[in-house]
């Protein structure tokens, strides 16, 4: 299950590590509609992806977000990939001007295809990478902390925001445990002869069901035994919790989020206001 | 089949913040048809060193020989096909009751030999005799695993690794959770292995068991060898250096010995070896 790696949580001690993770959150979201606004003319559009990008890079680098783990985690998405790049290729856009590139069998390219194309697979790149920072640099448990501080509103119209919290960090919690389950009964499994690796599509379904069921055996003891541990303990949904680390805002963080809101500021007055350096510089590129 | 470790390196989480090294340089030859123990305290890399046995773990440095095969780190070197390795190499694992899965124990147990190409008809009869050498009738052929009690599971857990009849059976903690009477049978049931022939390497805690069973006890500390001697040779040292326990037989001898009564016995296996060292001094 090494290759399950994308996201995972590392300790490192840097600036990204320290911060607040619910400020951690709202900048991902910021940067997320700064990185999925439209800037009018393609060399703006791509001028501020280029600029966004570097930002991302500079923050991978600053966090030590593995850039290898994130090309490994890119790989396993290139499906997603060249399935997205096919359709805007061969499908062009119906509305706007389009340019002619070169036809193949009668069939017409255009240009503006595939720069949509890239388009989209810059925001999805970025977005992949955003995210990444995000989980390599917080703890799970600190994730559902920030997410139940977001949720806390909701109480006053009586959402659960604690339980669905404890759900949450609940399930993050086990995904190692899991994976440790599925890492052990594979190999017992192996050790009985069974190729999780090469056979035939029955070979492979018979080595799959060898190891789901004794994965939900075990994973349904499991749950009986976390229920009646945490009912020994004292544990009741309703109760009101105290916290064993309190999240705290500190002037790093209120400079980190007064900067990605500018980045997001900046990036909608774009957008607003059709502003174009390149028509302003009087330079035509494209 | 002998094994030979030649400096074999295990690290988990090879280049990140976690690398950690659980086979530290071990060297090590273990010999067919005896009954090996290996010993050591939670973490001391025992599990991750039988896992190299039948190749579920390859080394990050170094190679491993099991007779034709070979486990290496050197993708070159290393055998191919290694599913003969696993069929020669039987490894049951921890609460080996976790990997029961099949509708009937007798499916259960033949599922091993038939991935190793034995006919239904055959491998069935494997099961039969292998559920027969664990103690369970024919009651218990067409009887859903998940019904069975934890005892009845593990036997047939380990019924399923005996019918692929291997060369060398690998246990690991086999008697964890169970009472003494049931820890004794499957002591003995492995003791009736041993005797057809199949070398047993078993990983324990229970130091009685390994003062009464092994021919050879091996002792592991943070991913090393420490040791690779005959049992009274092990106890008859200070165990304390490698934080082991001192098995019952061994600790009353001592005990005895404080109280001024030498007993000038080597080997203390079990109750009734004490008893019969006794005996003789008493008489003489």
């Amino acid at each position: 299950m090494a290759s399950f790696s994308l996201g995972k949580y590392v300790p490192f001690k840097t600036p990204i590590h320290k911060m607040d993770p619910r400020v951690k959150v709202a900048a991902l979201i910021f940067l997320m509609v700064a990185v999925f606004l439209s800037y009018g003319s393609y060399t703006m559009t791509f001028t501020v992806m280029g600029a966004l990008a570097l930002l991302i890079l500079i923050l991978m680098l600053v966090s030590k977000t593995s850039i290898l783990k994130f090309l490994k985690s890119l790989k396993s998405l290139w499906f997603m990939i060249i399935f997205l790049l096919i359709i805007y290729i061969v499908m062009p856009r119906t509305t706007g001007s389009l340019t002619p590139a070169f036809q193949i069998k009668g069939y017409q390219f255009y240009w503006e295809s595939f720069l949509d194309a890239g388009r989209i697979l810059l925001r999805l790149v970025m977005m992949i990478a955003l995210s990444m920072i995000l989980t390599s640099t917080t703890a799970p448990l600190d994730l559902t902390f920030a997410l139940e501080w977001y949720m806390t509103p909701f109480k006053l119209i009586g959402f659960p925001a604690h339980i669905i919290a404890m759900t949450i960090s609940l399930a993050l919690r086990f995904i190692p445990t899991i994976l440790e389950d599925v890492d052990r009964i594979m190999k017992a499994q192996t050790s009985r002869g069974v190729d999780f690796e090469h056979g035939g599509f029955f070979k492979k379904i018979k080595a799959i069901i060898s190891m789901i069921i004794p994965l939900f055996v075990s994973a349904f003891v499991r749950s009986d035994e976390l229920a009646n541990a945490m009912e020994c303990r004292g544990y009741d949904p309703n109760g009101k919790r105290t916290r064993y680390k309190k999240l705290s805002f500190r002037v790093g963080d209120f400079f980190a989020l007064l900067f990605v809101a500018c980045v997001l500021a900046g990036s909608i007055y774009i957008t607003a206001s059709g502003f174009d350096l390149y028509a302003l510089l009087g330079v035509s590129v494209l | 089949m002998s094994i030979v470790f030649s400096n074999v390196f295990h690290t988990y989480g090879l280049k990140s913040p976690f690398a950690f090294n659980a086979l530290d340089d071990v060297n090590l030859t273990l010999e067919e048809g005896k009954f090996i123990a290996i010993v050591g305290r939670t973490g001391s890399g025992k599990s991750t060193l039988v896992q190299h046995m039948n190749a579920l773990l390859k080394p990050t440095q170094g190679k491993v020989v099991i007779n034709e095969w070979i486990n290496s780190s050197d993708k070159k070197e290393r055998t191919k096909k290694l599913a003969g390795l696993r069929k020669d190499v039987g490894m049951v694992f921890q609460f080996p009751e976790y990997q029961l899965f099949e509708d009937s124990v007798i499916k259960d147990v033949a599922f091993g030999p038939m991935n190793f190409g034995v006919k239904e008809k055959e491998a069935t009869e494997f099961a039969k005799e292998a559920l027969s050498r664990v103690g369970l009738d024919e009651s218990f052929y067409e009887r859903s695993p998940f019904q069975l009690s934890g005892g009845e599971k593990r036997k047939v857990a380990i019924a399923g690794i005996l019918a692929m009849s291997p060369k060398i059976l690998v246990v690991d903690e086999p008697t964890a959770g169970l009472d003494p009477q049931a820890s004794k049978e499957m002591m003995s049931l492995f003791r009736t292995v041993l005797e057809s022939g199949t070398t047993i390497i078993l990983v324990s805690h229970d130091m009685d068991i390994v003062a009464e069973y092994a021919d050879e006890v091996i002792v592991m500390e943070s991913g090393q060898v420490k040791k690779q001697c005959k049992p009274e040779e092990l106890f008859g040292i200070a165990l304390q250096e490698y934080s082991l326990d001192k098995p019952h037989t061994y600790a009353f001898a001592e005990s005895l010995r404080q109280k001024g009564i030498d007993i000038q016995s080597k080997s203390l296996k079990n109750v009734n070896e004490l008893a019969l060292a006794i005996k003789e001094k008493l008489n003489g």
